[in-house]
């Protein structure tokens, strides 16, 4: 499956400055199923939700642009129930690894590829009451993540990003 | 987040890039909250110090440290205070306009001297000039690197310390952290 990507925006309301990038910080990109921002699979995922949940989503993003925006490893400014590994696979030989972010009801589901860069995927957000992952969310997840791999290669990667 | 203090957003997004305009704005507040707790968990993670070492080090419940550090509480000065200087920092209240470029923070400066130590030894291997001189004017007053002014011939200057402008030297672009 051909995807693209597209940075993740949350609005700074007036007069808060926005986050601008600099060389150390990290750089979250949501999934779009074509090249139309309007398909980001974040999108999707948010207007899916209840809007009480949605607004708990915009929270838990901002949240994570402000910690990525630091470039400190974000596993340091999330203590391990926040922000954990849920689920790895074989990839290329090694060990692929998807976290989760939690936020109240919320989860954020993201990896980094291997890209030489600081970069973070959303892979998938939604409200969730019971932590365990099932085989077959498990086995979803996977899923978006090997096609987020298919452009492991940093020069692929950023060939996609809309 | 609560939007009881929410303000008019006037840093609007364009409609594609803006995946919750169907929800109200944003509190302008709540937003700020959340970055200031994450300035005092990057400077831990900084400090190398984990939520435990903080509570530990400070007598405080690791309860509290996790508050702090959640976004959603209204800090005091003095939780600042008792926070950084635990660490060993400083700190100041700096304002600036949406337009103007933050104050860098110390793991950005530590950053921009890893870049730079790498650009200057690839310098060295790449050119070995005697008397190469290096300065830290190339960064500008809120500490961003200025790489279009750096220049390089038999002396390396900054136009920002030196107001030079000699016409021998060559500029240079740095790879930064890429």
């Amino acid at each position: 499956m051909s995807i693209y990507f597209t940075r993740l925006r949350v609005e700074s309301p007036a007069p808060l400055k926005e986050l601008e990038d600099w060389p150390g910080c990290w750089k979250v990109y949501t999934i779009c199923a074509n090249q139309s921002k309007n398909s980001s699979t974040t999108r999707k995922d948010v207007r899916e939700m209840e809007v009480a949940d949605a607004e708990k989503a915009r929270s838990a993003y901002g949240n994570l642009l402000n910690r990525a925006y630091t470039g400190r490893p974000l596993e340091t400014l999330y203590d391990e129930k926040q922000c954990h590994v849920v689920h790895k696979f074989d990839f290329n030989g090694s060990l692929f690894k998807i976290y989760r972010l939690r936020a109240g009801d919320i989860r954020v589901y993201f990896c980094y590829p291997p890209l030489g860069n600081k970069n973070i995927v959303l892979l998938k957000t939604q409200p969730k009451r019971n932590d365990n992952l099932s085989k077959g969310e498990k086995r979803e997840l996977e899923g978006i993540a090997r096609s987020v791999l298919q452009y492991s290669n940093l020069k692929d990667f950023m060939s996609r990003v809309i | 987040m609560t939007t009881s203090t929410a303000l008019v957003a006037t840093n609007q997004l364009q409609a594609e890039d803006d995946i919750f305009s169907h929800l109200q704005p944003i509190s302008a507040f709540d937003v700020k909250k959340d970055y200031i707790a994450t300035q005092l968990a990057a400077l831990m993670s900084f400090c190398e110090k984990s939520r435990s070492d903080m509570a530990e080090g400070l007598g405080w419940e690791k309860s509290r440290i996790t508050r702090i550090l959640s976004g959603e509480n209204n800090l005091t000065i003095k939780t600042i205070w008792e926070f950084s200087s635990y660490l060993g920092f400083d700190y100041d209240v700096v304002f600036h306009s949406a337009d103007q470029r933050r104050p860098q923070q110390p793991w950005q400066i530590e950053r921009r001297e890893i870049v730079f130590s790498q650009f200057w030894n690839t310098l060295n291997q790449e050119i070995n000039l005697p008397g190469i001189l290096v300065t830290q004017a190339a960064y500008d007053i809120t500490g961003n690197l200025l790489t279009e002014n750096i220049r390089v011939g038999t002396t390396i200057e900054y136009e920002a310390k030196t107001n030079e402008t000699a016409s021998s030297f060559t500029p240079i672009q740095i790879p930064i952290g890429r």
